[in-house]
């Protein structure tokens, strides 16, 4: 589904990834762990395509296309979704009157007729129930006055609305308690089908408690410098990320 | 037969008689003439009716130290003084902080006329003296600097014009209250302008102090250039006066400046006090912040007009201003204009204001607490006015606007 | 370069929608304005001599008046004289029903999208069509006659119900008041009436929608609104100009009479031809609106989406003379390309615990300048007057510019008067958001600014809220992107 090879990307001159290489499947959940600053939002927001971010070498293949070709919205009809860390806020707009028009464009895009209200009322109504969500959040102004777990829920009710084929959740615990998380966690894994695939980025295994990943990488100065499965991240929480940054000291 | 003569007049006769650097101010002036009723700028505040009533009428100007003493609350400041007295820079009481020059101003401040309030180029015609402040590059004045005006109006109507300039070098820093001070019981204008000029990194702390006077009517004027890096702060307390206007014009002219002024005015019957403030970025990533609180009481006439003007490319700007009053009594009245400008897009600015009485909502909290109506009253007046001066920083001054402000707030009903 | 500079750059200038002309006939008077062309249009309208007297008493006022100059705004001097002051689109003759009228005028609203006919009717809202200063249909006056509820033309009130013209006629917005309302006053030619009695909830919206169609005309329509004690009208008014090289004047005049317990609201989306990219054409409008407040418990709404005019110079304004009466101005004003906007109210409080309530929103795009100008007086006798003002600028591209002219005079101790003003930009960070919810950046900056203009479009009737918003969008296009 997604084939990432030797990614490098910067922001105002600054080089933050030096050659990501990774490859993810339909049906995978990945995990991408690693120390503050180590470039973990930058490749979600590299991924997403956001444009402060300039990717001067390397390729992304997204099903078949060069995604790093496509403009952020194009990259959303396609499939990805990008669950914010810090989810903006946007004074006047429901999240109701967003979902529809986005919904709508998305379709547009791919030749498919209008969603009427009723239908997208009723698919509204199911996934409301999916993240926990009240209906009165959602005539509220987007994000606006929301607390951290209302906006990490509306992401992910939004990835629920939307139904992505690649999905990235950019630090999607950080703020949560644990109540929360689980919401959250669940309503990942009731959307997780063999069709679509997961990018969570985290720098706490807690979350992978509840979104259990087939593969963990380790990001560190721009590179993913160690691959594994789940083991990896309880050896992280375990040990921390000090010896993975010892034994890259030791390689270079 | 002066009396006769129309002030336009009067200004025609002074063109054979000024130094030539002065005939533009002095075209510029016949060309706009002072402002008359309707003009935007000064339609609360009929300045030009009072300053064609006084002048002409003035005696001739007397020095007389002998009649002055200090005001009390820079007898035993330690600071250093220096005295303006009627209109006349005495440089020989001068007590000149050790590293910096000062010299008299005979320079005219105004290299372009155009454009100034007419009042400014009145001074720029009439100013007699003034001071001339040199701080050099590095160089930091550690006790502040004190400018007393004094205006004696003791034994006849007084008119006077004074003109300061204060030069900061690069990285200097400097602290200056400027006072007036007023003796007699006489009518007066007088008129005072300055010009600062802060070089890269330089730190100017300024304190306007209009406490005391009556029967006198007021102009001052300042005009303050930033370079990069500067910061500028000032404090214009006014609590004395019939009329006063100052006039406070920041320009940010380069980034990274930072601009500071907050004001605090208290007007009680037949005073009328007017502050228009004028912050312009030019350039971008300079902050600036502003902040005016009034008290009217009596029949004090409160204006506030606060321009911020953010011209096209000064991004990055922060500028916030704010302007809140207090009327205490049915004849009191506010004027009050806050007015944005913006040209650039990136930019955070927001003002604000507000005139109302006491927050009955506090003012309830207090008595329900067992405090008297009129003690509740006056403790959040002074909580008003401590929002400012609070942050005023010799100890000396601090202390004793707060006294006075407070003396005032309870003296007499409300 | 910014994400926010490009989608500046790369939105493509839409035309102005409404830029068709229609060849209707017309009954013109001859250019110029002098004394004569007064007596042209009020013998035109077979008006009663109080009225001729009293429009030459306007325009020798007028004579002796000078032009406004204190707006933010820069214009070539209007030449009075090369301006057509009356037109008529012909035939005109009586209309008994829609049937006869001509079917191109009927094209003509069909475009607007506005249907005269059955349509309409269904959606309830009776309709008053003005073009080129002339009224040429009102929909829905049977029903309304039922309820005594009077919505005509101007014309038509003037000899229908003269005692009521006669007493009202410049009771809010007297002759004198203005320049451009004394030259409103002077040579008016139609404009809607409407009179709701005691105690009447007008059971429908009333609208009017004008228009000016022939070329060289300006337009002086005049409106007025009579709410008696306990009665309550919502009222709506729309407009559009074909789009035309040279600038067109459009001075009207609204004056609304609120009495006691009485309810008005009054909601604009005004559209005029706003001029091409360069600023080549467009409406001048200078718009005198102002409503008392007469009777205690009154209210009067303002609600106003200014996206058209090339220059707009208006302020609906509020006298709230009556005890506990209160007055709202809700307003967003989009500018873009070369328009220049000075807009918006005065509050003045004379009555005691009035209140009133300020939220004006300003757009510029492009290289328009867009001004908010507004004061709130409270005179000595309001006692417990209230005002809260929040005006807000946002600002796309960095060749426009957005200001702040309030004017706040308080001359009671017991009033409670709060401004608050802010200037904004969207994000970068919401624009990608929206994109990466697959929305594309055009809609994305539309969803935006309708969402920051939304406490005024809530404001707006139902049908006139959608319409505002897709106008929004529109003038949006070619700005961003």
């Amino acid at each position: 589904m997604l084939k990432i090879t030797n990614l490098h990307a910067s922001v105002e001159g600054k080089e933050i990834l030096k050659g990501i290489n990774l490859e993810i499947k339909a049906g995978e959940v990945h995990a991408i762990m690693g120390p503050n600053g180590s470039g973990k939002s930058t490749l979600a927001s590299v991924l997403a395509g956001r444009e402060e971010y300039e990717t001067t070498k390397g390729e992304v293949n997204y099903m078949g296309k060069d995604l790093l070709e496509l403009a952020a919205e194009d990259r959303a009809r396609e499939g990805v979704f990008l669950a914010f860390q810090y989810p903006i806020e946007i004074p006047g707009v429901s999240t109701t009157n967003f979902l529809k028009t986005a919904i709508n464009q998305i379709r547009e895009y791919r030749g498919e007729e209008q969603l009427d209200a009723v239908t997208f009322l009723s698919r509204m109504k199911e996934k409301m129930k999916l993240v926990e969500i009240d209906q009165s959040l959602l005539s509220r102004s987007l994000n606006e006055g929301f607390s951290g777990g209302e906006k990490k829920r509306n992401e992910i009710f939004q990835m629920a609305m939307l139904e992505p084929k690649l999905a990235i959740l950019d630090e999607t615990d950080s703020g949560l308690d644990i109540d929360a998380l689980k919401i959250v966690a669940n309503g990942v894994n009731k959307l997780k089908t063999k069709d679509n695939a997961t990018i969570v980025v985290t720098h706490y295994q807690r979350l992978l408690d509840y979104i259990v990943p087939d593969f963990v990488h380790v990001l560190y100065k721009g590179r993913i410098v160690k691959s594994g499965t789940k083991d990896l991240a309880l050896e992280l929480e375990a040990k921390g990320y000090d010896w993975i940054k010892e034994e890259v000291k030791e390689t270079v | 037969m002066q009396a006769t003569l129309s002030l336009k007049e009067k200004i025609e006769e002074l063109r054979e008689k000024i130094p030539e650097a002065r005939i533009n101010a002095l075209d510029e002036l016949l060309h706009v003439g002072l402002p008359a009723r309707k003009h935007e700028e000064y339609k609360y505040t009929p300045l030009t009716r009072f300053y064609e009533e006084i002048s002409g009428k003035a005696g001739k100007t007397e020095i007389r130290p002998d009649r002055y003493t200090d005001p009390e609350f820079i007898l035993k400041a330690d600071t250093h003084k220096l005295y303006i007295i009627n209109g006349m820079f005495d440089a020989e009481t001068a007590d000149i902080p050790k590293g910096i020059t000062v010299k008299t101003n005979d320079t005219p401040g105004l290299k372009n006329p155009k454009g100034h309030d007419a009042f400014d180029l009145l001074n720029d015609v009439l100013f007699t003296s003034g001071c001339n402040i040199m701080v050099p590059a590095n160089f930091t004045v550690e006790k502040p600097l004190v400018i007393i005006n004094v205006i004696d109006k003791a034994s006849s109507v007084s008119e006077s014009h004074i003109s300061n300039r204060i030069h900061m070098g690069q990285n200097a820093e400097l602290t200056i209250i400027e006072v007036q001070h007023y003796i007699g019981e006489n009518e007066s204008f007088d008129s005072s302008v300055s010009n600062y000029h802060l070089e890269k990194d330089a730190r100017l702390n300024s304190y306007t102090v209009q406490v005391d006077g009556n029967n006198n009517y007021h102009y001052n004027s300042h005009h303050v250039h930033q370079e990069s890096g500067s910061v500028y702060n000032n404090f214009t307390m006014t609590l004395s006066g019939k009329m006063l206007r100052n006039n406070h014009n920041v320009t940010l002219d380069d980034s990274h400046c930072e601009t500071n002024l907050l004001g605090f005015y208290f007007a009680d019957d037949q005073q009328h006090i007017d502050n228009h403030t004028t912050v312009d970025h030019r350039k971008p990533d300079s902050n600036s912040n502003e902040l005016y609180k009034g008290i009217l009481k009596g029949t004090g006439k409160g204006v506030f007009n606060g321009k911020i003007y953010v011209r096209p490319h000064a991004q990055n700007t922060l500028a916030y201003q704010s302007n809140k009053n207090i009327l205490l009594s049915d004849e009191a009245t506010v004027h009050t204009k806050p007015q944005l400008e913006i040209w650039a897009d990136d930019v955070k600015c927001s003002h604000g204001c507000t005139a109302g009485q006491l927050d009955n909502e506090a003012l309830f909290y207090l008595r329900s607490r067992g405090l008297s109506e009129d003690y509740a009253k006056a403790y959040l007046l002074n909580a008003f006015a401590s929002e400012i001066t609070d942050e005023i920083k010799p100890a000396f001054l601090k202390d004793y606007l707060s006294d006075l402000i407070h003396h005032k707030l309870s003296s007499n009903d409300r | 370069m910014s994400s926010d500079n490009q989608i500046l750059e790369e939105f493509t200038s839409k035309e102005y929608e409404h830029g068709w002309t229609v060849d209707l006939e017309s009954d013109q008077a001859p250019k110029g304005l002098n004394e004569d062309t007064v007596r042209f249009i009020s013998h035109k309208k077979n008006e009663p001599d109080w009225l001729l007297q009293w429009r030459l008493k306007a325009f020798r006022h007028w004579q002796k008046m000078e032009e406004p100059n204190w707006a933010n705004v820069n214009y070539p001097a209007i030449d009075y004289q090369d301006i057509i002051y009356y037109s008529a689109p012909k035939p005109k003759k009586e209309l008994s029903s829609l049937d006869e009228v001509d079917p191109e005028l009927l094209a003509t609203f069909e475009k607007l999208g506005i249907s005269l006919d059955e349509q309409k009717r269904l959606s309830g809202v009776a309709v008053d069509a003005v073009i080129d200063s002339v009224s040429v249909a009102t929909t829905f006056k049977d029903t309304l006659g039922k309820l005594g509820v009077i919505f005509c033309s101007f014309s038509e009130a003037v000899k229908e119900h003269p005692e009521l013209i006669r007493e009202y006629l410049g009771s809010v917005v007297p002759m004198t008041d203005n320049y451009f309302a004394a030259l409103n006053s002077a040579v008016f030619s139609d404009g809607s009436f409407c009179y709701i009695p005691k105690g009447v909830r007008c059971p429908m919206e009333l609208s009017t929608y004008f228009r000016i169609n022939a070329a060289n005309t300006g337009q002086f329509e005049r409106t007025l609104i009579i709410a008696e004690e306990g009665s309550y009208v919502s009222y709506l008014e729309g407009c559009t100009a074909p789009m035309r090289d040279e600038n067109q004047l459009h001075a009207a005049v609204v004056e609304i009479y609120v009495k006691g317990s009485a309810e008005v609201k009054y909601s604009t989306v005004q559209n005029w031809y706003p001029g091409n990219k360069e600023g080549v054409g467009g409406i001048y409008n200078f718009v005198t609106k102002r409503a008392i407040c007469a009777g205690d418990h009154a209210k009067i709404s303002w609600t106003q989406v200014e996206t058209g005019s090339s220059i707009t110079w208006k302020y609906p304004s509020c006298i709230l003379k009556g005890d506990y009466s209160i007055g709202e101005f809700y307003s967003v004003a989009v500018t873009n390309n070369m328009q220049q906007a000075d807009t918006g109210t005065k509050m003045i409080h004379i009555g005691k615990h009035t209140r009133s309530r300020i939220v004006s929103k300003g757009v510029s795009v492009g290289r328009s300048q867009n001004s908010y100008r507004g004061q709130v007086k409270i005179t000595k006798k309001a006692d417990g007057a209230r005002n809260f003002s929040q005006c807000d600028s946002l600002l796309m591209g960095s060749q426009c510019g957005a200001h702040t002219f309030p004017y706040i005079d308080v001359e009671n101790k017991s009033a409670q008067v709060e401004h608050e003003a802010t200037t904004s930009k969207i994000g970068e960070d919401q624009i990608f958001y929206c994109t990466q919810r697959g929305i594309d950046e055009e809609s994305a900056v539309a969803l935006i600014v309708n969402g920051y203009c939304k406490e005024v479009l809530n404001q707006l009737p139902m049908e006139f809220a959608v319409e505002a918003q897709k106008l929004l969008a529109l003038t949006l296009e070619g700005s961003v992107g």
